[in-house]
């Protein structure tokens, strides 16, 4: 859990974070996008965001085209915001023999200026190269579009296959602000994120809002890239989400123009663990706190038995959730780990997990 | 008598909702998700307006068929079967659930074991 924590307290003071590492061949892109969409559509001017929307679809689309697809976990994008910016890096295996022709093409669009990349654009455009799967369109686009400052790098792992990893930013602020987060920022959380995932099967790692259009999205791209876990694994999935993420929106203390709360889904070998992170006031803490230990002694008829007596109990209008949670984990045991920030306020992680049948 | 019929057309978070009075049936669906962060706010008006629609709740069957339920849902859910129960004791529901889904089973039986003297009939898709 500590280094959950770290994670979790590094990631806090950005207003936005997700994080999928997993398969990018069932097009987890629209929904990702969608995630990314909603989150921004109040506070970022529209023309801006439509930017930044259509360079993320290049970017996750990048990896959908030059990923090997072969070791999932190695493939990722991590997209991160601190209002003014919007970060992307993404990360994929490729096969060796590919690295030449797309470093040329990288090579040659990152030292172009604005001028030279707008009338290489048109060429490739005009050409006949267009039919060519990977014309480099789409990279001399986000070059344009982040005012090139893209940067890339590979990385040879076997005889027949390496990481090769893109990273820049896009304004999605009027405001001319010095872009602190770029580089050292960016690398210090794929650090972090790389010391907690590392051994997953994949990961989906979101800091932002927890409205109901997240979760909406969040089951969309569930049900599209993880089509192949069992079904009943997935309604469960699907109801722990719900249950977990309104927690969050409901009990969750708000810091201004902060994250509400995080999420962890972790596909293990043997099973999903999925976590939240937020803050809880020294009250709710003490609630929860006494609510779960109790709830983690039950066996499942009595857990039963609690979530009929609490449904019929018409002047109880809370408290359903956690046993519901409690109830769809059994044999699991709903874990929590809760620290003192300071006199008012506690950071809780909560951890469930769901066994692989 | 001639069919009337009213729907309420599901929302991102809401489900959809049929009422069907013919003759002397009624029939209330309430079909898709249930999710509203508040979901008083869309049980008490349904409430409403399902007292509007029917002239009385005799000979009523309530079809459910939710494959999202949030916990506030179904305590509003279970108030509904409560509620209409009041007014008339011939009332049968109709609860089903994807045979995957072992939540929105137990909770069915859940309203089975609440309510021994309705007739809640668990159906399996």
């Amino acid at each position: 859990m500590e280094s959950k924590l770290k994670l979790a307290n590094y990631a806090s003071q950005f207003p936005f974070i997700l994080f999928y590492q997993g398969n990018y061949l069932e097009a987890p892109t629209i929904s990702i996008i969608a995630i990314v969409e909603q989150h921004f559509k109040l506070t970022v001017k529209k023309s801006n965001l439509k930017t930044a929307i259509y360079t993320l679809i290049e970017a996750l689309q990048n990896i959908e085209r030059y990923s090997a697809h072969v070791i999932s976990s190695e493939d990722f994008a991590l997209i991160y915001s601190d209002n003014h910016y919007l970060n992307i890096y993404t990360q994929n295996m490729i096969n060796n023999d590919k690295i030449d022709n797309l470093k040329k093409k990288l090579d040659s669009i990152s030292i172009k200026d604005k001028e030279e990349l707008r009338e290489t654009y048109k060429e490739v455009l005009a050409s006949d190269t267009l039919t060519e799967k990977g014309a480099g369109l789409g990279l001399i686009e986000l070059a344009r579009k982040s005012e090139n400052n893209l940067t890339y790098s590979f990385e040879k792992k076997t005889e027949e296959y390496s990481t090769y990893s893109l990273s820049f930013s896009i304004s999605i602020n009027d405001e001319i602000t010095e872009n602190n987060n770029n580089v050292a920022s960016t690398f210090n959380i794929i650090e972090t994120l790389k010391e907690n995932f590392n051994s997953n099967t994949s990961t989906f790692y979101y800091g932002g809002d927890f409205s109901n259009d997240f979760i909406k999205s969040l089951l969309d791209l569930l049900k599209k890239v993880k089509k192949e876990d069992k079904n009943s694994l997935n309604t469960k999935t699907h109801h722990l989400l719900i249950e977990l993420s309104q927690n969050i929106k409901k009990h969750a203390y708000k810091l201004s123009n902060k994250i509400t709360g995080q999420l962890f889904l972790e596909w293990k070998d043997n099973g999903l663990e999925i976590s939240t992170y937020n803050l809880l006031t020294k009250n709710k803490n003490d609630k929860f706190s006494k609510k779960v230990e109790s709830l983690i002694q039950k066996n499942y008829d009595e857990l039963k038995e609690i979530s009929k007596r609490q449904l019929a109990d018409f002047s109880q209008s809370d408290g359903l959730g956690l046993i519901d949670i409690a109830t769809l984990i059994y044999p699991e045991k709903i874990e929590f780990y809760s620290i003192e920030k300071n006199e008012e306020l506690f950071e809780l992680i909560l951890k469930t997990k769901l066994n692989y049948e | 008598m001639s069919k009337e019929i009213f729907t309420i057309d599901a929302q991102e978070d809401t489900p959809t909702i049929i009422m069907e009075r013919d003759g002397s049936k009624n029939l209330i669906i309430i079909k898709g998700i249930s999710m509203p962060e508040n979901s008083l706010e869309f049980y008490l008006p349904l409430t409403e307006k399902l007292f509007s629609f029917f002239n009385s709740f005799s000979n009523t069957t309530l079809d459910i068929n939710l494959g999202y339920m949030n916990s506030m849902s179904n305590k509003q859910i279970l108030k509904l079967i409560h509620t209409i129960y009041e007014k008339s004791n011939d009332l049968s529901v109709i609860w089903r659930y994807d045979k995957n889904d072992e939540l929105i089973k137990i909770k069915g039986e859940e309203f089975q074991a609440i309510f021994p003297n309705i007739n809640i009939l668990l159906k399996e898709y």
